[in-house]
């Protein structure tokens, strides 16, 4: 058995016993398909049954809510749906399954990236981490965080085609996805400028078409769902104009940050209901940047980019949801990775596992519970 | 004209972002949609891109006309 089988192997075994711990805890919530499907949950499985237009009955303005939520997610759901599988447990199966892919792919990216190699630790770590149990549940994170380390391994072999196809499928997943837009047009430039000086005249339109091509395929996914919302309501912007819904304008992220830090509400940390303390999503945003900072001291410039960036567009808008989105960061989760290695004696090694896995038993009763403050 | 066999790749890239192009400007300058749609989500957008935190009442009573399946705008299901 080759070692990716086996690490494979490994994946799937341990997932399975994650898998099968979450149902466990999810008994008195009323089992772990319905449990799981909370927040943009809601928003996915009903597009994937329904598709857009469906949420109609939720404004008098028309069917806009769900613009929001990007169409790659939704499509995938109703793909596994055909098999018979409920809106909800389609959602699962495609998450968990494209979280096989994420570690997996993940896993190479370390290979290529890191010495020592240790990729079984690597499956382990993403599979315990506190916040990892969000790419078990019915959200974009598994397939985003798949098709970002894949648009890496393509861009890091040269393949500029199949790494636009894949951002294009980004861009079809989040708004967001446009962030590795300015790593494939760096990519392309420095392939442009190092052919153009050797490339005969007659040659030039050619290599012009190899660069330019890759770029103009990597927005498509976003592009197509801007034509689709366009022919639907009249509005290809419809996805950013109803996240006002959401209270989410731009005013920047050192407004936003300002605002948080000075509300100093931690106590609403813990509150099962009302709104996420600011503060603890302010600390969660200055935390991802400083990781990002640290990345970059690193000279892992690419990874310190993905994390900067990946905190600095949401919170441009608004505060709300950052530690989902610093702690399922790939560059997040391999900077992390590269501390956590650093503990090197079992009984260092077993006392952090024990920690990480009671810390996500606790945050996945409180996803149970819809505990909007902590994610 | 015909172009050279080896061009196509460039003919193609231009041709896709024409057609990008197009959507954007459409999506930016023209949009089709109902009045309270303009008024409560795209004028709503601009108007106060530049200030630091709009407030409820800045939302225009004919967006929020009541209709047979009329339920509140501000709290919509929630979006993580």
């Amino acid at each position: 058995m080759n070692s990716r089988l086996r690490l494979l192997c490994l994946a799937v075994a341990a997932l399975c016993v994650r898998l099968f711990a979450y149902a466990w805890i999810a008994i008195p919530f009323g089992g772990f398909v319905k449990a799981a499907c909370v927040y943009d949950c809601v928003w996915y499985v009903r597009l994937g049954a329904e598709g857009y237009g469906s949420s109609g009955d939720w404004t008098p303005l028309g069917p806009v809510p769900n613009w929001a939520f990007f169409p790659l997610f939704p499509i995938l759901i109703r793909l596994v749906m055909q098999f018979g599988a409920s809106a909800q447990l389609a959602g699962l199966v495609v998450s968990n399954t494209l979280l096989l892919g994420f570690v997996m792919l993940g896993a190479e990216w370390l290979r290529r990236t890191r010495t020592p190699h240790s990729p079984a630790l690597w499956v382990l770590f993403v599979l315990l981490f506190p916040f990892g149990f969000i790419f078990s549940v019915p959200h974009t994170e598994s397939l985003f965080d798949v098709l970002m380390v894949a648009a890496l391994l393509a861009m890091a072999d040269r393949r500029r085609l199949l790494a636009a196809v894949i951002i294009a499928a980004m861009c079809a997943t989040r708004p967001n996805g446009v962030v590795m837009l300015p790593l494939l047009l760096l990519l392309n430039l420095r392939e442009l400028i190092a052919a153009w000086p050797i490339t005969p005249s007659a040659d030039r339109a050619a290599l012009l078409g190899e660069a330019l091509l890759p770029l103009v395929i990597a927005p498509l996914g976003l592009s197509l769902f801007m034509a689709y919302q366009y022919w639907y309501i009249g509005d290809a912007l419809a996805f950013n104009h109803v996240q006002l819904l959401w209270d989410r304008t731009w005013t920047g992220p050192l407004y936003q940050l300002s605002h948080a830090l000075h509300a100093w509400d931690w106590g609403r940390v813990l509150a099962i209901d009302g709104p996420a303390s600011e503060t603890y999503n302010a600390a969660w945003s200055l935390f991802g940047l400083a990781i990002a900072l640290w990345l970059a001291w690193q000279r892992r410039f690419t990874e310190a980019y993905l994390l900067a960036i990946g905190i600095l567009l949401p919170l441009s808008t608004a505060i709300h949801s950052m530690p989902r989105f610093v702690a399922t960061n790939p560059a997040f989760l391999f900077a992390m990775f590269d501390i956590a290695r650093k503990a090197k004696t079992p009984s260092a090694q077993i006392a952090l596992s024990g920690a990480f896995g009671l810390a996500q038993s606790a945050l996945m009763v409180g996803w149970y519970q819809s505990a909007n403050a902590l994610f | 004209m015909t172009l050279p066999h080896r061009s196509w790749k460039l003919a193609l890239a231009c041709l896709i972002g024409a057609a990008q192009a197009a959507i954007l400007a459409v999506g930016l300058f023209h949009p089709s949609v109902s009045p309270g749609y303009r008024a409560y989500f795209i004028d709503h957008t601009i108007r106060h891109r530049t200030d630091w935190w709009p407030g409820p009442d800045i939302v225009p009573e004919t967006a929020l006309a009541p209709t047979s399946t009329t339920v509140n705008l501000a709290d919509p299901p929630p979006h993580g």
